[in-house]
């Protein structure tokens, strides 16, 4: 890797999102969100679920939506190992109010007992970042 | 001699059968040309995932974790058996069953009993018929594979290891290498057995993690099991594709050869019968 760029690879199971070269790449870490940059030491995280930057080469940057997975920071570039990647067009934003509701229900919990707390909130927050990531893109438009 | 009814019926029959084998034909090559692109646009991150999986037990020590120590007290073991649901796949399923069937006996010889669990109709026909004990039965499991599906598979897999009292999970499945080879393998998902993480020489060993190694280590390993069983679903559908579509060709070839083979005979009779009459014929006009 050379100092002035990041080789970029962001992957899901099912198919290979981004290839190429960046400027910097945001991630929202276990412990909070980061910025890798070029010369970044090497490095493996877990991630959470929430919104990746991508300011790729020549492009302006783009905001994709993630959870779960690692990252893998090492010499030859940044892996993103990723469960799910999505693009704000991509993102289903009705799927993602319904979910967002049914984990509020959840979590109020009027009806149901030993319901599985830690799993609600992970739900509440990837539907929340999906709403609000393809709720900013719609302004720009 | 057969009546040339006969033949001519059996002529329409076969004819029938080329045109429907040929259609499964075109149709398992379509789904396999699908199949085998998700083989390939999975290998990537399977591939990354191994190089982060290696770099994060170099660097996370010795220690056992729930999902890596090896266990052996409890002689019961879990074979996963992952076939199609339907036949007209050749020696695919018949192919996985013998291999499975082996490996089963030897572990018997050894005295560990063996549960099973069936992804595919055919897998749970075949556990009933040889009197495996079967825990669970799926089907269209590897029917347009996908990684939701995989992460419960492997979750649900993952919570019987730990709570069935097993010493092992086998997974035995058909491994795609191309159209026309495809090799039933039985591999070991649980207790995982890391790849041996060598030292290369200009890879560094102190790499930050974060949260840290230990803690780093166990979602690693899940997602691992998940990858594996994300794979397996992969190259078992690309593998019943390829090999229905290899048998479906090559009974639309035999189909071929006996319509050959019958329009001979049938011509044959036919002309068989017209000099009949042309004899019958003249001999009738000398008689006079």
């Amino acid at each position: 890797m050379s100092q002035g760029e990041l080789t970029v690879k962001i992957l899901s199971p099912e198919r290979i999102l981004f290839r190429g070269t960046a400027k910097s790449l945001g991630l929202p870490g276990m412990l909070g969100y980061m910025t890798l940059l070029p010369g970044h030491a090497p490095m493996v995280a877990e991630l959470d679920s929430g919104v990746m930057t991508l300011e790729a080469d020549g492009m302006a940057a783009e905001k994709l939506f993630v959870t779960g997975g690692f990252v893998d920071v090492s010499g030859e570039g940044v892996t993103v190992l990723a469960d799910v990647v999505e693009k704000t067009a991509e993102i289903n934003i009705e799927r993602a109010k319904k979910a967002l509701g049914r984990a509020e229900e959840r979590l109020t919990g009027h009806k149901v007992q030993g319901i599985d707390v830690p799993r609600a909130l992970s739900a509440k927050k990837r539907a929340a970042h999906r709403i609000e990531l393809a709720g900013t893109t719609k302004h720009l438009h | 001699m057969p009546n040339l009814k006969d033949i001519k019926r059996r002529l329409v029959s076969v004819k029938n059968t080329q045109k429907i084998t040929h259609a499964m034909k075109l149709v398992s090559a379509a789904k396999f040309a699908r199949a085998n692109h998700a083989v390939i646009a999975a290998r990537p991150y399977s591939n990354g995932f191994e190089q982060m999986v290696e770099k994060v037990v170099l660097a996370g020590g010795e220690t056992p974790t729930r999902l890596t120590e090896a266990r052996g007290q409890n002689k019961r073991e879990l074979l996963v058996l992952v076939s199609t649901d339907r036949g007209l796949c050749g020696s695919l399923n018949s192919g996985l069953f013998k291999v499975a069937t082996r490996f089963v006996t030897e572990k018997a010889n050894a005295g560990i009993a063996m549960d099973t669990i069936a992804w595919g109709r055919r897998a749970g026909m075949f556990c009933r018929r040889v009197k495996w004990k079967l825990l669970l039965e799926k089907e269209k499991v590897t029917d347009k594979p996908k990684y939701p599906v995989a992460r419960g598979l492997a979750e649900e897999l993952v919570t019987m290891y730990m709570t069935g009292g097993y010493d092992a999970v086998h997974v035995a499945f058909v491994e795609f290498k191309s159209a026309l080879s495809q090799v039933p393998v039985i591999k070991q998902l649980l207790p995982v057995v890391p790849k041996e993480a060598t030292k290369k020489p200009g890879v560094p060993t102190h790499i930050l993690m974060e949260p840290v190694a230990a803690k780093l280590i166990e979602p690693v390993l899940e997602r691992l099991i998940v990858a594996q069983v994300f794979r397996v679903l992969l190259e078992a559908a690309a593998s019943e594709h390829g090999a229905r579509m290899t048998s479906m060709d090559s009974a639309t070839k035999n189909a071929k050869e006996v319509v050959k083979k019958l329009t001979l005979q049938y011509n044959r009779g036919r002309q068989a019968a017209i000099t009949k009459e042309l004899i019958e014929i003249t001999s009738g006009a000398a008689a006079l």
